[in-house]
């Protein structure tokens, strides 16, 4: 099947997008790695129908979205498939801003983290955010402004306690 | 900070595109495997939840406990009964569940959607009441037992906001009592108890309690009430009636007594999942170190840490005095055998942290099924289990069920070993080998199969 059909090329394309969207949500490089795998396995199932949907990228992130909070997935599913599937390419070590922002925004409530996410990686309009989210243009405004300040009162924090957040992250 | 946040999500996004994009390839055959995936992930988690039920041990902190005296008189296998016949098309990725007397299974067709299930009286081989479909779904979520019915989740593909719906079925009649659509990505969970359905998330931070019976709420807390804005609840032994765990956004902890349900605030802050056993809690960060809380009174304090490059992961009750911490690494996975209360390490499974180690595990007694076998609380490996899977029957003893194809697939037809286990001393008794297809379910006599013309019953002891 030469490039699946379309799957090949549509995973080349918007791969790197789904990595960053689940890097901003779960801040670990395997994890996302995993996530955006298992969404792009459930895509594949149903690439026939997928294929022809207006937004399949929009229903990769909620894909995404819902794995990286799906306590039932995050009891098993990860070690099953990872007990029969290779693991990915490992990734370079994060800079040392990106180890403070991830650990800052783990702080955060989901909603918050998904939408400073989706604003700040991949330079979605409020509205469009509020299309997704299924929120009003001010709630996505609310859910910013307050991830902002909860990242802010973690940024500031003295570095022990950003060590702390950062389950004893190494912080220099 | 705005310049600053900027810069910061700029490193952030610098980082992520240059973590590896898996194979498309990869995706594509993990697609094809990951339906049953789904299916082993439900069954387990299930059976977490039932593990906690019996973990009030390990609040006395003994390291004496022994097994039981009742032994399994185990005979080979005996089919009860005629089984339950029907058309079932596209009929995979079975799972069962037995409890009272009954097993009840639970199936997606692959060709149709629908999602089915069905009960079998274990001691007639009789069916308990007809198939009933739940309604068509493009994946099945899992389910659980609760008291006197069978939670059942199917899921949405189509995009849509509540993704997914519980459907509670009654476990005499296998009518459906009410039905529920939810949304796991608002942060919530439903989480089953004895006094009800919790369900939490809803609205911001709403926590509800639903009748099993008649699915209305028996009560509501707003999450107007500030103080609990419940993300995440502890379930391992929420089936028991004992107090939850609330974690509110910013970690403060709260204790729910049920039926009360008066919150009351512990002073207390933990980040991270939360998984409550005997007493204590334990909270897990993605890269971090393990913190437990005694319920009694204290603060979080520094519990175990993964060795260099492993992550842990799921926290499991694992018998008398200890407890279990999944770690994984890039190369595989272990499990650490941990002292409940001061986090020592006692022994591990999976040292070399191997494909396919360290998965999860049940007890029988003070013995723990893992991975590889059967093992004595001192990580002495009493069986070996190789590719079967051990099922605990009884309070001291377990099936070895060895299946030839992959976990989920087949269609009934296949050559099914089966083993008891004595978990006294990890003796076998081979009982027989029989015809049927993944997915088998047993109580402390009887075991039921799907086969290849619906399910059928044997009793393995008398």
């Amino acid at each position: 099947m030469p490039d699946a059909d379309g799957f090949d090329e549509f995973y080349r394309d918007t791969g790197p997008r789904l990595i960053r969207y689940a890097y901003g949500l779960t801040g670990d490089p395997a994890e996302a790695q995993d996530l955006v795998q298992e969404a792009y396995a459930r895509a594949w199932q149903r690439w026939r129908k997928l294929s022809g949907y207006a937004d399949a990228e929009g229903w990769l992130r909620l894909v995404v979205t819902r794995l990286s909070t799906d306590r039932w997935r995050w009891l098993k599913v990860r070690r099953t498939a990872a007990a029969s599937a290779r693991p990915p390419a490992p990734a370079e070590p994060p800079s040392e801003d990106t180890v403070l922002l991830v650990g800052a925004l783990r702080t955060l409530p989901v909603q918050h983290r998904r939408a400073l996410t989706l604003h700040y990686l991949l330079d979605r309009s409020i509205a469009d955010i509020a299309i997704e989210m299924g929120a009003t243009a001010g709630t996505v405004k609310s859910w910013l402004a307050r991830g902002r300040a909860g990242l802010a009162e973690v940024l500031t924090e003295p570095a022990a306690e950003v060590a702390e957040v950062l389950g004893g992250s190494d912080v220099r | 900070m705005s310049a600053d946040l900027d810069q910061l999500f700029g490193s952030l996004r610098a980082d992520s595109d240059r973590i590896p994009l898996p194979l498309a390839a990869g995706a594509r055959a993990r697609g094809g495997r990951r339906r049953r995936n789904s299916v082993i992930a439900s069954v387990l988690a299930v059976a977490l939840v039932a593990a906690g039920v019996t973990s009030g041990l390990l609040l006395t902190g003994r390291e004496d406990v022994t097994l039981p005296p009742a032994r399994v008189n185990f005979v080979p296998l005996e089919q009860v009964g005629p089984g339950v016949s029907g058309e079932f098309p596209g009929r995979t990725f079975v799972w069962g569940q037995a409890a009272g007397g009954d097993a009840y299974f639970t199936w997606r067709s692959e060709t149709t959607g629908q999602l089915m299930v069905a009960g079998v009286q274990l001691p007639t081989g009789k069916p308990a009441w007809p198939a009933r479909e739940l309604g068509k779904y493009g994946d099945f979520a899992g389910s659980f037992l609760a008291p006197g019915v069978l939670g059942v989740m199917g899921e949405r593909d189509d995009g849509s906001p509540l993704d997914r719906r519980l459907h509670v079925v009654d476990l005499s009649t296998g009518q459906e009592r009410w039905a529920l659509d939810f949304d796991i990505n608002q942060g919530g969970d439903l989480t089953p108890t004895t006094g009800g359905l919790l369900v939490t998330g809803e609205n911001g931070g709403q926590l509800r309690l639903l009748d099993w019976a008649s699915g209305k709420a028996l009560w509501t807390m707003p999450s107007s009430q500030g103080t609990v804005v419940a993300t995440t609840v502890a379930t391992a032994e929420a089936l028991d009636n004992r107090p939850l765990v609330l974690q509110a956004p910013d970690g403060a902890l709260s204790l729910l007594t049920l039926p009360d349900m008066q919150p009351r605030p512990l002073g207390q802050r933990m980040q991270g999942r939360l998984t409550v056993i005997g007493g204590r809690v334990y909270a897990s960060t993605e890269g971090g170190p393990v913190t437990v809380l005694d319920l009694a009174g204290g603060a979080p304090r520094p519990f175990h840490t993964p060795a260099n490059g492993a992550r842990a992961g799921m926290i499991q009750p694992c018998g008398p005095g200890l407890v279990c911490v999944q770690e994984e690494s890039r190369t595989g996975e272990a499990m650490m055998v941990l002292d409940a209360a001061t986090g020592a390490r006692k022994w591990q499974v999976g040292g070399d942290y191997g494909r396919g180690r360290g998965g999860p595990v049940s007890t029988v007694g003070d013995r723990i099924l893992g991975a590889e076998g059967m093992y004595s609380p001192s990580g002495k490996l009493l069986y070996r289990s190789g590719q079967a899977i051990l099922s605990p029957v009884g309070p001291a003893a377990a099936l070895a069920i060895q299946y030839p194809g992959s976990p989920g697939m087949g269609g009934g037809d296949q050559p099914v070993q089966v083993s008891g286990v004595d978990a006294s001393d990890g003796h076998v008794t081979p009982l027989g080998t029989i015809r049927a297809g993944y997915g088998c379910v047993a109580d402390n006599q009887y075991l039921a199969c799907p086969d290849a013309a619906g399910f059928k019953v044997w009793r393995f002891s008398k």
